[in-house]
């Protein structure tokens, strides 16, 4: 399937300076983490190996790329539809026989194109974890696919917002806003209901119990879906495990539940919300909806 | 080919269009002329399917496109009054995206841009990036775009505006070759005289209603009757005056040396038997005929009058 959008919107993004210093930002940023981070995890005996460290240091690397993806992909996607209406050029698009569902699909493609290649880019950094070993080539595509659905995810979030609002800087903030609101909703959720159950009781945690909606809705939630991946890569590790909503003060139900599948059912979800959104975006793109306005008055003419 | 019917358009209490009708005929290049605000980019945003309207119809070819708003992409080329161009693009890769936009890919696609560049006089600036490209070079660029997929009609909202003089005399060119080989083009301007030049047909559209249509002729003519008859007595002007008084057709008589203003509201024939009833009352007569008009003047007595 050929998207004309997509192929423009590449050319034009590997020509743009930005995009050589963004590489370059991203990937001296996740360097520096990486060494800060060995030098915290091996740093009593370089003779001596654990390999828990080593899948922990692995896992730190994770979520600093997590860290710097939430922050790269709403500035991505935001101006992607409100960036053309700025530029005056939506309308000739709009007036071309491509759909709406096209022009944003690209958009969407191209940006993820663009996530893939600071991944990729960071590939020779994630690496060094293999000079140690303990970390297998399915963690490296683990991670691929996770920053492929969580691109697609907050980015169909981007380009919601980014087809509603004219100008690019309030797509910009609402993008944000959103894409913390999602992140981090259950976990907010979880630790209200927790100071409240605190503050009304004895003092003692035992008793808490996540209701079951709230970990329902940590499905959506890019952060559970990192730990859930996380608790999945790393299985010895118990402080993941602890703080992914399936765990923390669930019933029994709720904790025999496989983490590897519920991740996999939590980025299924949210590629579901992202199509959703997708779908909403064209619609609201369209600059004339199937004359159903005209129709009436028509009919009222006649 | 073209035919515009009682189009009607609101934003919110503000009547954009109030049943504006016009026809364009095939091969014809129809100036779409109005003051700022009075309905011209609004009418062309619904021709080319930007814009839903509240009433009326817009056939293109056979094609309601109020009521099949998908078909219109493939019928209209519009060319916005503003827009932009896509920065670390060059003009060829810029073509070819909209080339591939209308399916066209490969060998097909560059023969057909370096065609239609050709013809906007555009394409020793192939390799350029279109950023770099003087406001006329992006116009013609984006006139360019318009002919890639041969469309029914250009719709060509302020196709000069902005242009120094000499961009806006190529684009004149361009578009008076592109009605040489038979393009049919609705251009609209705030200002007649541009249009008087190119266009074989004239609409005035003043506060969403559209005030006189036809050639330029036509409207000319048509205005021309409202204004006085000027005529220059060499002999006899107290005759003269004393004879006009008696006509019933004369409304108002003015002089100013030997020049007699006569507000008159006959036909042509009887501005014919007029003249003929002066020459008879022994009346000298060196210049005979209605007041013309210039275009500017002619532009603000319709749009005055509406208002």
């Amino acid at each position: 399937m050929k998207n004309p959008v997509l192929s423009k919107e590449l050319r034009a993004t590997a020509r743009r300076p930005r995009l050589v210093l963004g590489l370059f930002v991203f990937n001296t940023v996740l360097a520096f983490m990486v060494v800060a981070v060995f030098r915290l995890n091996f740093y009593i005996s370089a003779s001596e190996v654990s390999y828990s460290n080593v899948i922990r240091f692995f896992s730190w690397i994770e979520i600093a790329e997590f860290l710097l993806l939430a922050f790269i992909v709403p500035s991505l996607m935001a101006g992607s539809i409100a960036g053309e209406r700025e530029k005056q050029t939506l309308d000739i698009l709009l007036t071309t026989p491509m759909s709406t569902l096209t022009i944003i699909v690209g958009k969407l493609l191209a940006s993820t194109g663009t996530i893939l290649l600071f991944i990729f880019s960071s590939i020779p950094i994630m690496s060094v974890v293999f000079l140690i070993g303990g970390v297998g080539l399915f963690d490296i595509v683990l991670i691929v696919v996770y920053a492929c659905v969580f691109a697609i995810y907050i980015g169909s979030i981007g380009i919601f917002f980014s087809s509603i609002f004219r100008r690019t800087i309030f797509a910009t903030i609402t993008t944000y806003g959103a894409c913390v609101f999602t992140c981090v909703l259950p976990y907010v959720a979880y630790w209200i209901g927790y100071w409240i159950y605190l503050s009304g009781d004895d003092g003692l945690s035992d008793g808490f119990q996540v209701p079951g909606w709230l970990i329902l809705l940590g499905l959506f939630s890019p952060v559970d879906s990192l730990v859930s991946m996380l608790s999945y890569q790393i299985a010895g590790n118990t402080w993941y495990r602890q703080i992914c909503l399936l765990n923390i003060n669930a019933d029994s139900f709720w904790q025999s539940v496989n983490t590897g599948e519920w991740m996999c059912v939590s980025m299924l979800l949210q590629m579901l919300v992202a199509a959703v959104l997708i779908l909403a975006s064209a619609k609201i793109l369209e600059p004339v909806k199937a004359g159903k306005k005209h129709w009436k008055i028509e009919e009222k003419n006649v | 080919m073209v035919d515009v019917v009682d189009l009607k358009k609101n934003y919110g209490n503000f009547v954009a269009l109030n049943g504006v009708s016009f026809h364009i005929s095939e091969g014809e290049m129809y100036g779409f002329v109005g003051p700022n605000g009075a309905g011209k980019t609004t009418t062309m945003k619904i021709m080319a399917g930007l814009l839903a309207a509240d009433g009326g119809s817009v056939e293109i070819d056979g094609v309601d496109i109020l009521r099949h708003p998908k078909k219109v992409k493939q019928l209209v080329g519009y060319m916005p009054d503003f827009f932009g161009v896509y920065d670390n693009l060059k003009v060829s890769e810029y073509m070819e995206f909209f080339a591939s936009v209308y399916g066209i890919y490969g060998k097909e696609a560059r023969k057909r841009c370096q065609e239609k560049l050709d013809v906007v006089h555009m394409l020793e600036k192939e390799d350029s990036f279109v950023d770099v490209l003087s406001r006329g070079q992006k116009q013609r660029l984006c006139l360019a775009r318009c002919l890639l997929y041969q469309p029914k009609i250009l719709v060509m909202d302020e196709p000069a505006f902005g242009l120094d003089p000499r961009a806006r005399y190529e684009m004149k060119e361009v578009l008076r070759e592109l009605m040489d080989v038979g393009v049919t083009m609705l251009v609209s301007s705030h200002i007649l005289s541009e249009l008087s030049e190119i266009c074989t047909t004239v609409g005035i559209i003043e506060a969403g209603k559209m005030v006189v249509s036809g050639t330029l002729d036509e409207i000319m003519t048509k205005v021309n009757q409202s204004n006085p008859i000027v005529m220059e007595v060499v002999d006899g002007l107290e005759k003269a005056i004393a004879f006009l008084k008696e006509k019933e057709d004369v409304e108002t008589i003015s002089t100013n040396e030997q020049k007699v203003y006569v507000g008159f509201r006959g036909s042509q024939k009887d501005e014919a038997l007029l003249l003929q009833g002066l020459l008879g009352q022994g009346v000298l007569i060196s210049q005979y005929g209605r007041a013309e008009n210039n275009l500017e003047s002619l532009f603000m007595q319709i749009t005055e009058k509406e208002e």
